[in-house]
């Protein structure tokens, strides 16, 4: 009895605590949506649920002639896509190789790299830029891809290895016996196998050009280019007109897709990462 | 084994290293001598300043251009009449003026840069050091332009921009609120800040950016402050005039505004300009490029005024910046590319570009223009940028903005103004000290 | 005819197929009879430097002169090239190394006697052998240009004397060599700045990132809870953070945070007078820094550990409960060392994360309000104090200097710390 009631009491005070994390994750967010129903371009003078609220925002991006808006959703989702396609390909080759085959720099490789990458990457960028200026991708959405592609390389790839690592070798020395190649053991056995984790790197790869804006800053110039976090960030960052209320509202229509995919990928996020993280 | 080869391949790297280089020594002089032997013609041709002296015309010039549509707009028109003058076709690119500083120091030495660029005065010193801009001979045309303009794009004793736009800071006014007579004087200020500020209602009698030097300088210079020490437009870096009697006495009268209440402390551009287009703020402090959205919020309600009178009878100083064109050093048709910017920013061209970019020409004549004098909105901003003065424009200058605006915080808080400022100049001096030169 | 042979192969010279490697690639697979190999290898080479010679020439002349005419020559991209040409080189030459080992092999395999393998053997061996390299290349080639191109960059900047003043096309860096370095450390306006941001950098990134992974683990074993019900909604919304742009967060933050116009002081604290100055004292704005720091990171730390959590071998509860442990006890023995053990390395990059966390530094305030007497400001750490550095003074050089010594803390650090997680070891032992 004393024992149920405690344990009862105990549990009451763990969804007190949630419904306070709850409040505390859902303020900030709300405000966001509060900010980006407001007439006006101004915060301050905004209130969270605002009394004649209006969708002026959201109906000037997309339609004003003004906007950019729709361009830089598409270029986003051209640089998600082709990112995270490709980026998985690549990472899964890697780490294939990592996983199952002996050569020269196999031990610390991946180790390398991801302590190389703690460098802070700000004052290389300007080599980064001269790069792709001399190879003629300035100011294009390719070179913006193939630095994202080339950056996500180490702690991917060590992610994808962990999980395949996981994954036991009998299977694949079966198929070799059978007969199989490089190439076949690698689609038919380790990717179908290796789909959590995959997936993990995608959403990983499709997130990411939606949340940086400092490498788009550098590299694309024109503004039919840039991607949305740049051009977002470009509405509050002019030096004599900033327009908040255009920028929660640009915000908000980021971040509900990705959340939605998010929530979608949320088992395979938690499997994937996990096995990947605590085996490599 | 293994030894041996990498010792041949050292001894390799250091023979190739040893051996070679571009076979090039010659050309490289040649070139220095054509950019000097392109300055002289320069000279020659603009002080003859005839056709006949200018050398063949070239096939196109091509323009980098401020990324605002209004003013991609304005400078096509007038291209396009040049071309139908000159048979010289233009090319016009937006980009941002900042990133142009960049780009231009890659494509400039490989051939793909512009002719003209343009940019605010106050980068002309950077440009200089870098050795991306060239002089421009204007010749009689100089006069043309106010003394302000001249004096901002005048660095070394050369002329290095042809003055397109000036722009200050004015007073803006809520007529509802201080009556259709703008303050003219900081007294009227004062008895504006007193009587309607209630903070609890977020109504305020007077705002400004009061943590950005930019827009409190006025007051430091009103009483005698000065950033550089300028002698026959040469500035003296050594010499900083921020902590001297005039610069105290114009921070004490800032420190005044938060010991009595009226300030908010953390005031940002966009707090400050929603507030006032809620018609919350009486008087406010800003530039002419919020001129258009003011005017949606109040409509006729707006004034312009300009900065009212010091105690000491004297007008604030603003900081005056001058937008203007500037000549690449790479490019290959000098002569003609400064004809063109003297075209660009001549009476008639100046006054259209003002009707398409709203901005305000740096031409003495334009000042009288019906346009200009008869809106009483833009004329008060065209009277300020007269009282003020052009941004000192040496490198140095951005050793200023961080150390003033961090000192602008500590006298917000209530610090002793003059230990503020004493210390602010010392890490500027530092600064600058560090910085290299 | 027979014999014949066997007396030749034993003719076979070793160190004769070397030399000829090293004279020019191939020349020793052709000494070996393997002409084929001998002969790709020779085309390989001959191409290289017909196509490669002048690219490689003027890099290396470039990035030991930096360049001898002002205007003429740019120093900035004279070193880039130049490092782009030591990148190609190291790669030719570490195929010439190969090469050379290549035809030392085969020539002792052909002097004891070993048959030449036939055509498709050997085009199968290579292919065998080759495979993960090519498997690897690409990527590789990728992050050298992506990742190690722009640190050797950096690295080489810290030891020129570019700055505002000498800057090109006009003038022509130098190679000053720890000039810098020995500035930072003596120069009183670097020094004291520079130890003031190091303390406060340290502190943030210690408390920040154990405040996120400490909540983490937290919700983690909360919502592991067995008589916790809803578990996939409560997960939803606590990863949520994570969900929504970090810059976007934290721009909202900033404003939610202005202590006379933003809604934390108006709504929440100030009604109940605590109202608290977040962006003008130093303290209160480290405080709102960590606080929005620990909302944004602790959703990735808790979907790490509700995995982890969920792996935990039932029996050693089971066991656990026999010896009749108290909950305490199972967390701090099997639960926690668990935990932390299987995630140490995502953790260490969480820390070495939040050292270089640029982006909520510079967007809350930009490393604001100012202090006195000190060139940086009072939030600033070492990452936005270097951007401040190169963006707003242009001091190229000692951004250099300082971002090295940055890089080699936080990474030596991290190898530090992989080397004391078991995965490394095992991985080491492989």
């Amino acid at each position: 009895m004393t024992r149920k009631t405690k344990s009862n009491i105990e549990v009451a005070f763990i969804y007190l605590f949630f419904v306070l994390m709850a409040i505390i994750i859902a303020y900030p967010l709300i405000w966001t949506v509060g900010i980006s129903l407001n007439p006006g371009t101004n915060m301050y003078s905004s209130q969270m649920i605002p009394e004649n609220w209006s969708f002026e925002h959201y109906k000037w991006l997309f339609t004003s002639p003004d906007s950019d808006y729709l361009i830089w959703y598409k270029n986003s989702l051209v640089v998600a896509v082709t990112n995270s396609v490709v980026s998985v390909f690549l990472t899964a080759l890697i780490a294939y190789a990592f996983s199952r085959y002996q050569f020269v720099g196999r031990r610390y490789g991946l180790y390398a790299f991801l302590l190389l990458q703690m460098f802070p990457a700000l004052m290389g960028m300007v080599a980064l830029y001269i790069l792709l200026n001399l190879v003629g991708l300035l100011d294009s959405l390719y070179g913006l891809v193939l630095i994202y592609i080339g950056g996500q390389i180490p702690f991917n790839a060590w992610l994808v290895k962990g999980y395949f690592d996981t994954i036991p070798r009998e299977l694949d020395e079966a198929a070799r016996i059978d007969g199989a190649g490089h190439f076949k053991v690698f689609f038919q056995i380790m990717l179908p196998l290796a789909k959590p984790i995959l997936a993990v790197v995608a959403l990983f790869n499709f997130m990411a050009p939606f949340m940086d804006f400092l490498l788009p800053r550098i590299v694309l110039s024109s503004p039919e280019k840039y991607t949305l976090a740049l051009g977002l960030f470009n509405f509050i960052n002019q030096q004599f007109s900033t327009n908040f209320t255009r920028f929660a509202a640009g915000a908000i229509l980021i971040a509900v897709p990705i959340a939605v995919v998010f929530l979608f990928l949320q088992r395979y996020l938690i499997s994937g990462l996990t096995s990947g993280a605590t085996k490599g | 084994m293994k030894k041996l080869s990498l010792i041949f391949f050292a001894l390799l790297l250091i023979g190739l290293l040893a051996a070679c280089g571009p076979q090039r020594s010659e050309e490289g002089t040649n070139n220095e001598n054509d950019a000097n032997t392109a300055d002289d013609s320069a000279n020659t041709a603009d002080s003859g300043n005839e056709e006949g002296a200018m050398p063949d015309k070239p096939e196109k010039l091509t323009v980098w251009m401020n990324d605002q549509e209004s003013q991609l707009n304005a400078i096509e028109a007038t291209a396009k009449q040049y071309t139908e003058e000159t048979g010289i076709e233009i090319e016009i690119k937006g980009m941002a003026m900042l990133d142009m500083v960049e780009k231009l120091d890659l494509d400039g030495p490989s051939g793909n840069g512009p002719d003209i660029f343009y940019q605010p005065h106050d980068r002309i010193g950077d440009l200089v050091v870098r050795g991306l801009a060239d002089p421009i001979n204007l010749g009689d045309a100089a006069d043309q332009y106010t003394d302000t303009a001249i004096n901002a794009v005048t660095y070394d004793e050369e002329i290095w921009g042809v003055p397109n736009v000036v722009e200050t800071y004015a007073l803006y006014y809520n007529k509802d609120i201080v009556g259709d007579e703008a303050p003219a004087t900081m007294e009227d200020i004062n008895a504006i800040m007193s009587e309607y500020t209630n903070k609890s209602n977020d109504e305020y009698g007077f705002l400004a950016e009061a943590n950005n030097f930019y827009y409190m300088y006025p007051y430091f210079a009103g009483n005698g402050g000065y950033v550089f020490a300028n002698e026959n437009g040469v500035y003296d870096p050594q010499d900083i005039g921020l902590a001297n009697e005039g610069s105290v006495k114009g921070a004490e009268l800032i420190q005044s505004w938060f010991n009595d209440g009226y300030l908010p402390k953390e005031i940002t551009a966009d707090i400050q300009n929603g507030l006032f287009k809620d018609g919350k703020v009486a008087t406010i402090i800003n530039g002419p490029w919020m001129m258009k959205e003011y005017e949606e919020a109040l409509g006729d309600s707006l004034g312009a005024a300009p900065l009212p009178l010091l105690d000491n009878g004297e007008n604030p100083k603003s900081f005056v910046g001058v937008k203007t064109y500037m000549l690449s050093y790479y490019s290959e048709n000098k002569e003609w590319a400064t004809d063109f910017m003297k075209y660009l920013t001549n009476s008639e061209q100046a006054m259209n570009y003002f009707k398409t970019a709203g901005e305000m020409p740096a031409r003495k004549d334009a000042l009288d223009d019906p346009a200009i004098a008869d809106d009483q909105l833009v004329s008060a901003f065209a009277e300020q940028a007269t009282y003020g003065e052009p941004m000192p424009s040496i490198p140095q200058m951005q050793q200023v903005w961080d150390p003033m605006n961090a000192a602008l915080q500590f006298i917000a808080k209530g610090d002793n103004v003059e230990d503020v400022l004493t210390e602010a100049v010392g890490t500027i001096k530092d600064n600058i000290a560090a910085s290299g030169q | 005819m027979n014999k014949n042979e066997r007396k030749k192969t034993q003719q076979h010279n070793p160190t004769l197929a070397i030399v000829l490697s090293i004279l020019f690639a191939g020349l020793g697979q052709s000494y070996n009879r393997r002409f084929i190999k001998g002969t790709i290898l020779i085309i390989v080479e001959a191409a290289f430097l017909i196509t490669m010679y002048d690219f490689i020439n003027i890099g290396l002349w470039g990035i030991v002169t930096l360049g001898t005419i002002p205007r003429v020559d740019h120093s900035i991209i004279l070193l880039i090239q130049g490092i782009i040409a030591v990148l190609v080189l190291a790669f030719a030459i570490g195929l010439y190394i190969f090469n050379i080992i290549d035809a030392k092999r085969d020539a002792e395999k052909l002097r004891d006697g070993e048959k030449i393998p036939t055509l498709m053997d050997s085009m199968k061996n290579t292919y065998d052998k080759g495979f993960p390299y090519m498997l690897v290349i690409p990527g590789l080639f990728m992050l050298v240009f992506v990742v190690i191109l722009p640190l050797l960059f950096m690295v080489s900047l810290a030891f020129t004397d570019y700055n505002l003043y000498n800057s090109p096309p006009r003038n022509l860096l130098n190679w000053v060599g720890f000039e810098n370095f020995t500035k930072l450390l003596e120069s009183g306006i670097w020094k004291d700045t520079f130890f003031s941001v190091f303390t406060w950098t340290i502190v943030w990134t210690v408390v920040a990132t154990t405040l996120q992974i400490a909540l983490g683990l937290l919700l983690a074993l909360l919502v592991n809870d067995k008589r916790i019900k809803f578990k996939r909604t409560i997960r939803t919304v606590l990863i949520l953070p994570w969900a929504v742009p970090a810059f976007v967060s934290i721009l909202i933050f900033s404003a939610l945070f202005n202590s006379e116009f933003g809604a934390i002081n108006r709504d929440i604290l100030g009604p109940i007078g605590l109202a608290v100055p977040w962006m003008s004292d130093p303290f209160w704005a480290k405080m709102a820094l960590i606080l929005i720091q620990t909302w944004l990171g602790f959703p990735f730390v808790f979907a790490l550990f509700t995995g982890v959590l969920q792996s935990i071998p039932g029996d050693m509860y089971e066991a656990a409960d026999i010896d009749g442990a108290s909950r305490f006890q199972k967390f701090k023995n099997i639960t926690f060392p668990f935990v932390l053990f299987a995630t140490a390395p995502l953790l260490i990059m969480q820390y070495a994360g939040n050292f270089n966390n640029f982006n909520i530094i510079y967007l809350f305030n930009e490393g604001g309000p100012a202090v006195r007497g000190q060139n940086a400001g009072g939030t600033d750490i070492l990452i936005s104090w270097v951007y401040k550095l190169t963006f707003d003074t242009n001091n190229y050089n000692m951004a250099a200097a300082i971002t090295i010594i940055m890089g080699v803390i936080v990474s030596a650090f991290a190898f530090y710390q992989f080397r004391k997680t078991a995965s490394f070891k095992e991985e080491g032992n492989l």
